[in-house]
């Protein structure tokens, strides 16, 4: 299956694209994702950056299995005001 | 739509006369400040996830509705580098008592804070600019 990812501010200048769709196995969760990010550089000290996720523009957690087509946000804390 | 590019026009923000069933407006306004943890800031760059923002903003007005008796709740929100003293979001509460009107409006900026998604970077003196982190914020209501 495939997921769109979005990425925002920090995460965006971090992976240097705004979005990108990801091919995943059927069942895959959210953390599996961002494990294969991780996976792909080192350097991206993802670690050190708690993450909050949006699944079709809902707050979510790690733990949600995505589906296909599914647009999945990946944000540092809000920071609005 | 409550998310703008264009700077927040106070005198337009607040022009809209209330209801005349109202005794009371409530408002705040989130201003650019010249400085953070001690150090110079030059201006602030803003940046969202539209759609949501939007949509969520949307949530909070509805709540804030929801939960107290007022008639109106205005909201705008600033994206973009925005510099010291310009305003970055603007709230305002019209209701027929004062009570609600104020806590209708502090519940909306701390909702946009933890909940709207939002990012602001921090542009200094040097050329160098940082993310604000709200670790706070790292939990958010679902």
């Amino acid at each position: 299956m495939k997921v769109q990812v979005l990425f925002f501010a920090r995460l965006k200048e971090i992976f240097g694209e705004s979005s990108r769709w990801m091919s995943l196995r059927e069942g895959a969760s959210i953390h599996e994702l961002v494990g294969l990010l991780r996976h792909e550089s080192e350097e991206l000290g993802l670690d050190q950056v708690p993450l909050v996720y949006a699944v079709n523009e809902d707050f979510t957690e790690g733990e949600r299995i995505l589906r296909d087509q599914d647009t999945l946000a990946l944000m540092t804390p809000m920071a609005g005001g | 739509m409550r998310i703008t590019q264009e700077p927040i026009r106070l005198d337009d923000f607040f022009s809209k006369g209330a209801d005349p069933s109202c005794g009371a407006t409530a408002s705040f306004v989130g201003l650019v400040r010249n400085h953070d943890h001690g150090r110079r800031v030059l201006k602030l760059h803003y940046e969202c996830y539209r759609s949501m923002a939007e949509k969520m903003l949307e949530q909070i007005v509805a709540k804030a509705k929801e939960r107290w008796p007022v008639d109106e709740v205005l909201v705008r929100h600033r994206i973009g580098t925005l510099e010291i003293g310009e305003a970055a979001v603007a709230i305002a509460v019209n209701s027929s008592h004062r009570a609600e009107a104020f806590q209708a409006c502090r519940f909306v900026i701390e909702e946009i804070k933890k909940s709207v998604p939002i990012w602001k970077k921090e542009l200094f003196e040097d050329g160098t600019g940082e993310w604000v982190f709200c670790p706070e914020h790292a939990e958010v209501s679902l």
